[in-house]
């Protein structure tokens, strides 16, 4: 069933059909999640809460739209507001920039992943959800600027000072490839 | 080659590729400034560019001239490499915690969905009729002999006999929905929507009230199994229900229990009198 049937079922009342739309994008939208916010916990809040707001909505959603996009994008802004939420909460955990980095250079390449998701936590929000977009979920410019609600020209600014500051933070930490 | 680390697997972004024409253009087919080496460095890590190999060699010519940019090439293609080395880690997936919650949160979302619909299809107008007994049934009779009414606060729904318990109870389930339920989820519009049914089938009532056999609230419950004493016991109870909600809530409904308080005063008057 492609995704334009499986809405097709979703409307129609299935009662499997909820099921099928989670177990297929749930790694998607979680992915997403988890880059956003860091945390594990609060990436699965916000995915069940990206599911249950789609369903909801799914009545008014274009079927000539791409599944995914939307759900990225319904995704990104509930990231954002846990985001505001978490920063009015007062919270013992200390943000990365706060933490001082007492690691030594890097000499393991496996953990390269690592790497990349403590640079990409030093940027700022919106370089990091446009960086995500598109070298993660492999979204083109035109669609990112649909999920994020920006041009085109903002979506590539963005993403080439996401680029620029991770490489130097790569080179900062001695990452050599 | 200096740029084989932007050596990527081929993305399905295949209409933003950009041209050669178009990169050379961006690139004034003259001598790369530093600017146009970062641009050219973006664009290769966009992939899909057709001008690959031509913009590689333009890169390459001004980088073996250029120290600051080469070491902003190598630092491009750590990242480029970072990236295609993460993205091989495979994705991450959520606990399986996550699709029995979201099923069961939207499970819940129609249980509620479905209870406003049968509120709003069956027990409301079913509650309105009930009410309107509890309206229009004393303002009906008051000039006429009315029953004894005990003089205790509230009179148990077990105190009643028979058929007018079992009466009692089945008009208290239907305006307890619409005063408590149905003012709990939908709060002061539906309620003063159904204070304006009310009122104006109480209208049509009084107007059908010459014709007997026309009568809306006939129909709807038959009248004949209402007694002062069930009112009481139907009002009391309900009064004693609504007492934790808000005073919006009260009020909306307040019309409900205002026949059986008026009663109590009056008989509280003689009383005392």
């Amino acid at each position: 069933m492609d995704d334009r049937a499986l809405i097709e079922t979703l409307r129609s009342g299935d009662p499997q059909a909820p099921r099928l739309l989670i177990e297929r994008f749930q790694g998607v939208v979680f992915g997403l999640c988890l880059r956003m916010l860091g945390h594990r916990h609060d990436a699965e809040d916000v995915t069940q809460e990206t599911f249950v707001r789609a369903i909801r909505g799914i009545s008014r959603f274009d079927l000539d739209r791409p599944v995914r996009p939307w759900l990225l994008g319904i995704a990104a802004n509930r990231c954002r507001t846990a985001m505001v939420l978490r920063a009015r909460r007062p919270s013992l955990t200390e943000s990365p920039e706060d933490r001082p980095d007492h690691r030594p250079p890097l000499h393991d390449p496996d953990d390269l992943a690592g790497e990349l998701e403590r640079a990409l936590n030093l940027l700022r929000p919106e370089y990091r959800l446009v960086f995500v977009l598109f070298h993660e979920q492999n979204l083109a410019y035109e669609e990112i600027a649909q999920v994020i609600e920006r041009p085109i020209g903002t979506v590539k600014t963005w993403l080439h000072r996401a680029r620029s500051e991770l490489a130097d933070h790569l080179s900062r930490r001695g990452v050599h490839c | 080659m200096i740029l084989s680390g932007f050596s990527f697997a081929s993305s399905n972004r295949s209409h933003q590729k950009t041209s050669l024409l178009g990169c050379l253009r961006a690139f004034g087919f003259a001598v790369m400034v530093c600017q146009d080496v970062e641009d050219g460095l973006n664009l290769l890590l966009d992939g899909d560019v057709i001008a690959f190999a031509q913009l590689e060699s333009e890169i390459e010519a001004h980088v073996a001239e250029c120290s600051p940019c080469r070491e902003r090439m190598r630092r491009y293609q750590t990242l480029r490499q970072v990236i295609n080395l993460s993205s091989k880690v495979g994705r991450p997936n959520p606990s399986s915690s996550v699709l029995a919650s979201t099923l069961f949160q939207l499970e819940q979302d129609r249980g509620r969905s479905r209870r406003v619909a049968f509120l709003s299809r069956t027990l409301v107008p079913l509650s309105v009729a009930a009410s309107l007994f509890l309206i229009a049934w004393p303002a009906r009779d008051r000039n006429a002999p009315r029953n004894e009414v005990p003089t205790q606060d509230v009179i148990e729904a077990s105190s009643l006999a028979g058929t007018e318990r079992v009466d009692s109870d089945n008009i208290f389930s239907l305006a307890h929905a619409v005063t408590l339920d149905f003012a709990v989820e939908k709060s002061t519009t539906v309620a003063r929507a159904s204070r304006d049914w009310i009122e104006r089938a109480i209208q049509r009532e009084e107007e059908s009230i010459q014709d007997e056999t026309g009568s809306l609230l006939a129909f709807q419950i038959p009248r004949t199994i209402l007694s002062d004493q069930l009112l009481q016991s139907v009002g009391e109870r309900l009064n004693d229900q609504m007492t934790p909600f808000s005073g919006t809530a009260r009020q909306a409904f307040g019309f409900l229990i205002v026949p059986v308080q008026e009663d109590r005063n009056r008989n509280d008057h003689a009383n005392g009198s």
